[in-house]
């Protein structure tokens, strides 16, 4: 293959891996200033690049078998990327410009960015290790707060369990089949070899694992709520967006089997229903968040079991009005010096006297990721629900809604702590306003949201 | 039976037994070691696969699976250092801040 096929394919990755070498080098240097901007400006011009190379149609396969890029990954390149740009502008009152946290985002993007492009296990193994391993490091940053480091354990010990059961699973695989492409997967799929079957059983429980689905979520509430704000919003969006993307890839558009019908509609549906129930007694935003987000996990494996087709756009869609409400609430949560106190659910009280504007904001949030009409969230899961339906899965279907109108109450409560009740205690003195980075990030956010909200169809026509 | 079923017999023991180790020991540094089986009993499982299939790619990934286990363990010991600074012990008991 040529080299210059090379250079285009992969320019998003060459931009990311030239961001990281120069903030290392700024890094050993001991000049860290401006290198929050820097970072900033290669997530954006590579997610713009990958935007322009998925409407020209470019596709070329720089490293045959291993390597291919086409429109489907580029879109999914520049959408993640884009949603990894309001949550380095929010890093700014945890990290400020110093500390390792940027090109440990980078490294963990460029993770991504391999996988969307993986046409083999080995691909997709090495890019699933290079997202994870930095965010358990992320996790640890936070390590003012003697939570962080018990919290970086747990999502280590079982990210690398998770690990350990996604290459059994590929090498029971390769025994079976004598190669790693992905290809192959699919035929795996409704195959009853006992040793495919296996394999298939393995490697999905390994991205159940990843994205936190019940019974495999222990972690992720420790996880999310030992780390500081940006982590946990990168945790929730771009690190989930990115487990059920590869997944994606790898079920390909291979209608679902007997097999994982089971597995695909069951364990997602216990998590949803689980995830929303539990969340109704959490006193920590971001555990909430947590299990709110095991129940959006929930909502994004059951497009799965909708026609191939279609499943690509519903994930998608999904995906954009999930991360886009999470990074909004995360981005206007107002900055304040104690991170556990302003974690606390009842810091929350009275909000919308003390800053109106955040308090929308969160308020609009949590009404969309509760699902309510006129928000993005209620036309994401109407898209999903719908495939679900056309595919045959109509109790499935009816299950899961029914589960998703348990989750009302908890993100009806948020708003219930910030326009109805008087704050507690003075605490709220040490709030103050957040910086107007942390401000740019909310409204990429909210220009995103009412793009989605407003529009759509239009919004739909372009994945 | 034959080497093959044998090896891929070893190897899958080898696997449950981390996998095992994992879920039950309550020792940091045993849990750590018990990664690093179920790592191990997986590159047994793929030499052979590669041997009998005739293939290389099987043997290639094993080389992948060497340079993520060391990174992963090189994450994991500065975490074990900080927790053990923080507490003096060992055992995961003690480390029940988070609800879990």
């Amino acid at each position: 293959m040529s080299g210059e096929a090379i250079l285009i394919a992969m320019m998003p990755e060459h931009l990311l891996l030239a961001g990281i070498v120069f903030l290392i080098v700024l890094e050993i240097a001991g000049s860290t200033r401006g290198s929050q901007l820097l970072s900033v400006a290669v997530v954006a011009a590579a997610a713009a690049i990958a935007a322009m190379l998925h409407l020209q149609g470019y596709s070329a396969a720089p490293f045959a078998g291993q390597f291919s890029v086409g429109p489907g990954p580029f879109l999914a390149k520049a959408v993640v990327l884009a949603l990894a740009v309001p949550v380095l502008l929010m890093a700014r009152d945890d990290f400020a410009d110093d500390g390792p946290f940027y090109p440990l985002l980078l490294s963990s993007l460029y993770g991504f960015c391999l996988m969307m492009s993986a046409d083999s296990f080995l691909t997709l193994f090495l890019g699933l290790e290079i997202m994870s391993v930095p965010v358990y490091v992320m996790v640890l940053l936070a390590f003012r707060r003697p939570e962080s480091v018990e919290a970086a354990l747990k999502y280590l010990v079982l990210g690398g369990t998770a690990t350990a059961l996604f290459l059994m699973g590929i090498s029971l695989f390769y025994g079976g089949k004598g190669t790693l492409a992905l290809s192959a997967f699919t035929s795996a799929l409704s195959s009853t070899d006992p040793m495919a079957t296996t394999a298939v059983v393995l490697v999905l429980v390994a991205f159940f694992l990843k994205a936190a689905i019940v019974p495999f979520h222990a972690w992720a509430p420790d996880a999310y709520e030992g780390a500081s704000i940006p982590v946990t919003a990168f945790m929730a969006t771009v690190v989930k967006a990115g487990v059920v993307l590869a997944a994606l890839r790898l079920f390909g558009t291979a209608p679902v089997s007997p097999l994982t019908i089971d597995l695909l509609a069951i364990l997602p549906l216990v998590s949803i229903v689980w995830g929303n129930l539990t969340a109704m007694r959490q006193t920590s935003f971001r555990r909430m968040i947590a299990y709110s987000s095991i129940a959006h996990a929930g909502y994004l494996f059951y497009a799965f079991l909708g026609a191939g087709p279609g499943r690509f756009q519903a994930v998608v869609f999904y995906l954009i009005a999930y991360a886009l409400m999470n990074l909004l609430a995360f981005a206007s949560i107002p900055s304040g010096k104690d991170d556990t106190a302003r974690d606390n659910l009842d810091s929350m009280k009275g909000l919308f006297h003390r800053s109106p504007y955040a308090a929308l904001m969160i308020g609009m949030a949590m009404l969309s990721l509760a699902g309510i009409p006129p928000f993005p969230g209620f036309v994401a899961k109407f898209l999903i629900f719908k495939n679900v339906m056309a595919a045959g899965f109509t109790l499935y279907a009816v299950l899961g809604l029914v589960g998703s109108y348990l989750g009302i109450y908890f993100y009806l409560r948020v708003i219930q702590f910030m326009f109805m009740t008087p704050a507690a205690q003075p605490a709220a003195a040490a709030e103050r306003e957040s910086g107007h980075l942390a401000l740019s990030a909310g409204a990429i956010c909210l220009v995103g949201t009412v793009l989605v909200a407003v529009f759509p169809g239009w919004v739909m026509s372009l994945l | 039976m034959d080497k093959l079923q044998f090896l891929v017999f070893v190897s899958v023991a080898l696997f449950a037994l981390g996998l095992l180790g994992v879920i039950v020991r309550r020792n940091l540094l045993v849990m750590l070691m018990c990664m690093e089986l179920m790592l191990n009993g997986v590159n047994l499982s793929l030499v052979s696969f590669a041997q009998q299939t005739g293939t290389a790619s099987g043997a290639v990934l094993v080389f992948l699976i060497f340079v993520v286990a060391a990174a992963e363990i090189a994450v994991a010991i500065p975490i074990v250092l900080l927790l053990v600074r923080r507490k003096r012990t060992l055992e995961t008991d003690a480390y029940s801040d988070l609800k879990g």
